[in-house]
């Protein structure tokens, strides 16, 4: 089997399993425990939350950068974030609004591989490289992502600008926006034993365990 | 205190502790402090005293020396760890329990006391029994009502207990074959005139002649308690501005280039005191919108209404004097702790200092930037009179080499009759007034109207007592308007205090002043006393009571502990007065007794009465 495709059930797998809460208790479960886990996985000492969480939206200010995201999330697949520019002697002022709207048109990747029925080979003979190549893909360096010109130089720092899914997206703002390169070393180590894990049982990521720190190295 | 190891780290005013912490977070500064206090460490065997104001880096520093000496207190009293409102009983406790504990440890050889027995009825030596009840490991009631049974016993014979707790230290002393390291901690948490600070300076006494390093707030420094001489006291003063950046920028930690312009505003509103640089730069943090000094103005508005709002404010004049000369004298420290004086100032970091000046006269001193800007302070406008009397008592203050700051003048117009009489010598001869400078002092503190405390002064000597007081009551009802009525109250068994008190609360008077006749009160009178709280909160008092009986008094006053401030008449008088100042002061009043009866030579009896005790007191202190 083609490589490529393995990476593509994974890739399937991976945000079926870690991205998609059902219901509005699960969605509620999963935004909980990633505002907990935001101030301490940045090291920044406190929630970096403009408001208490709203249905449907989340509101971080990234003071660190000068960037407060606005999202508002209407479904799994459709939302909208709002970059605002935040020095700490100015306003608010609007920089530029990322939008997702599932009522267009995209590849539509998942019809492929469902009529492809090929899961279980492609799991099977998934190596450690294949659930790198995810992760990266995923969280870690997205293929299409933009550059932030920041006070902390860091060009390590990419947001995806192809991702589909909110809370993927959140996720990978997570991960994105902190510099501690020893951190982010560690984090990447730990999504892909716990992607690996959660791929080869079929079994969903307990929010809890997707949002936990990675050990201190 | 889980710290992050590359991000921010703020806090409220922790001291860092860790290894980890003062590897990483710890700025090298007062490096002469560190090298005095690993000296005294190693070779010194006399107490000695580490002093700052809030947040200055006091508990950072001693924590740094023993991590860089390697070498660990053997014994540590943390006097501020055990809840809040702590009286006599729980100050002995807590030496006690770590005395008890150490002997243990060492093996001591404990076979003369029998404190388990004698303080908790336990069995013979059952020392860990008794350390379980003194620090309890777990929280129980059974455990709690132990331990209040043995405070209160404790509590009753503060002298036997000293007299154990020196054995105790002996005992370890000849296990360890050397003279044990002690440190007391939390001292700097109890202001000098609180209740608490009274009760503790018995269990102070007794560290003082040990090998203890004492972590004070600078104001205690200058409490008769450590009259000792400067070269045992080690000031923190506020960091320089680039240490205040250094410090911000390890608190920002991988962060601090992102907030680069913010810390270099935090620091400029930091004065120099690391606790209220990190406050600020939290401020400035979450002060979010606006123009940039409108983000200044909310986290100052907001660190102001933290650190000032509850804390009492001193003088506007004092304030301004600081602001105008940026530096504070040292005995003017010593005066009694009221609103004219240095001491609340100090304690409550209006002001900060920042060095001590070569000649060793003055300390460099600043109004806090924070209160500077906050605050309008008064500049007062006098008539042409006030302002030459004031450079009459500016001229004196020069020629006496004092401070000019608490020798300012009564603020009511009608006692400047008084005052020109005085100053008309002032050509002649220098002016001998300096007891009544203090007791004109004391007098604005004790009796103004405008005055929200509620006071409890202690006396040694009745007679100096009774002179002191006539002399105040008499100034009181000449030069203010204000109704002002003293009475006497004791434990009477058949009008109970209780009764006898809320008579007197009924008399129409702006201040109520009492004293307690008596020197061991019952407890239910003293409880049933407590329970009045709520009855006293209206009215302003001032009670009177024996040195010897007040620590007792407290015990019992769990209540009114928390209301009170308390003053001790002879030392607020001795404090600021050498023999000479004394002895001048009699040769001037001599000269004035001299002249026939009138109200103003009752006042100068009564002033001679104070001044020859002080005299005797001081040449006896100085002699002792």
């Amino acid at each position: 089997m083609d490589r490529d495709i393995i990476r593509a059930y994974l890739w399937r797998d991976a945000i079926r399993l870690g991205f998609c809460p059902l219901g509005s208790k699960d969605r509620k479960r999963w935004l909980l425990q990633y505002r907990n886990s935001l101030g301490k996985f940045w090291e920044i000492g406190e929630h970096p939350f403009k408001q208490p969480f709203i249905d449907g939206q989340v509101k971080i200010s990234c003071k660190q950068f000068c960037i407060d995201f606005d999202m508002y999330i209407t479904g799994i697949g459709n939302y909208e974030v709002h970059f605002l520019y935040c020095p700490a002697n100015k306003q608010n002022e609007l920089m530029w609004i990322h939008g997702v709207d599932s009522h267009y048109f995209s590849f539509p990747e998942q019809s492929f591989l469902t009529k492809h029925n090929r899961r279980k080979d492609a799991i099977r003979r998934m190596d450690e490289y294949d659930m790198v190549a995810v992760i990266d893909g995923l969280v870690c360096h997205p293929h299409t992502h933009q550059h932030i010109e920041a006070p902390i130089d860091q060009h390590e720092i990419r947001i995806g600008g192809g991702i589909n899914n909110a809370f993927l997206f959140l996720f990978h703002l997570r991960y994105q926006l902190c510099p501690i390169e020893k951190k982010r070393e560690s984090e990447r180590l730990r999504l892909i034993n716990l992607f690996r894990v959660s791929i080869e049982g079929n079994k969903r990521i307990q929010p809890n365990l997707l949002m936990a720190q990675p050990e201190e190295t | 205190m889980q710290r992050n190891r590359s991000g921010i780290n703020f806090d409220l005013g922790l001291p860092l502790e860790s290894e980890w912490e003062l590897q990483n977070l710890y700025i090298p500064v007062q490096k002469q402090l560190l090298s005095k206090l690993e000296y005294w460490l190693k070779y010194e065997g006399e107490a000695i005293f580490v002093g700052g104001q809030i947040g200055s880096g006091k508990s950072t520093l001693i924590q740094n020396l023993w991590h860089t000496s390697g070498i660990r207190p053997d014994m540590e009293f943390h006097f501020d760890r055990e809840g809040s409102n702590l009286s006599l009983g729980d100050f002995w406790r807590i030496i006690l329990a770590e005395l008890i504990k150490k002997a243990l440890d060492f093996d001591a050889d404990l076979s003369v006391l029998r404190l388990p027995e004698e303080l908790a009825g336990l069995g013979y030596q059952k020392w860990q029994k008794l350390l379980d009840i003194l620090r309890p490991p777990k929280i129980s009631l059974k455990l709690y009502s132990k331990r209040k049974s043995v405070q209160d016993k404790i509590a009753e014979m503060p002298g036997f207990i000293e007299e154990a707790c020196s054995y105790l230290l002996k005992s370890i002393k000849t296990k360890i074959t050397r003279n044990p390291i002690l440190f007391a901690s939390g001292v700097d948490k109890y202001s000098p005139d609180s209740p608490a600070f009274f009760d503790l300076r018995g269990p102070l006494k007794f560290l003082l002649s040990k090998k203890t390093l004492f972590e004070l707030n600078v104001v205690h420094l200058f409490q008769p308690l450590f009259s000792f001489e400067s070269d045992r006291w080690l000031l923190v003063y506020t960091m320089q501005r680039e240490e205040i950046r250094k410090l911000l920028q390890k608190r920002m930690g991988i962060y601090f280039k992102s907030e680069n312009k913010l810390i270099g505003t935090a620091m400029k509103w930091s004065g120099g005191n690391p606790r209220q640089a990190i406050r600020m730069l939290m401020a400035l943090r979450n002060a979010k919108g606006g123009t940039e000094d409108e983000i200044i103005i909310k986290a100052i508005r907001n660190l102001f209404l933290e650190y000032f709002a509850y804390s009492p404010k001193p003088d506007d004049d004092l304030l301004n004097v600081v602001r105008k000369q940026n530096y504070l004298e040292p005995t003017i420290l010593s005066l009694p702790g009221d609103k004219e004086t240095a001491q609340r100032a100090v304690y409550g970091n209006w002001v900060l200092l920042q060095k001590k000046e070569e000649d060793g006269r003055k300390l460099r001193a600043i109004v806090n930037p924070i209160v500077l800007y906050s605050v309008r302070l008064k500049v007062k406008i006098n008539d042409p009179e006030v302002q030459l009397l004031r450079r009459y008592l500016k001229r004196y203050a020069k020629q006496k080499h004092i401070s000019p700051v608490g020798l300012d003048l009564n603020r009511d117009i009608i006692s400047l009759d008084l005052w020109r009489e005085i100053f008309k010598t002032e050509i002649e001869q220098p002016i001998a007034t300096n007891l009544v400078e203090i007791l004109e002092i004391l007098k604005n503190s004790l009796l103004s109207k405008d005055r929200a405390e509620w006071m409890i002064v202690a006396y040694r000597n009745p007679e100096v007592l009774e002179a002191a007081r006539a002399y105040l009551f008499a100034m009181a009802n000449t030069y203010e308007h204000q109704s002002f009525k003293h009475y006497k109250i004791e434990d009477d068994k058949v009008i109970p205090p209780v009764i006898k008190l809320l008579e007197l609360l009924e008399k129409d008077a702006d201040i109520l002043s009492l004293e307690f006749i008596g020197n061991k009160w019952e407890e239910k009178s003293l409880i049933e006393i407590d329970k009045m709280r709520d009855n006293l909160l209206g009215h302003q008092m001032i009670w009177w009571i024996p040195e010897n009986s007040l620590s007792r008094n407290l015990h019992f006053w769990t209540q009114l502990r928390q209301l009170f401030r308390v003053f001790i008449l002879e030392d607020e008088l001795l404090a600021s007065l050498s023999i000479e100042d004394i002895q001048s002061d009699i040769n001037y009043f001599k000269d004035l007794v001299q002249k026939k009866k009138s109200s103003e030579s009752n006042v100068l009896d009564n002033l001679k009465i104070v001044l020859e005790y002080l005299k005797h007191a001081k040449r006896g202190s100085s002699n002792g």
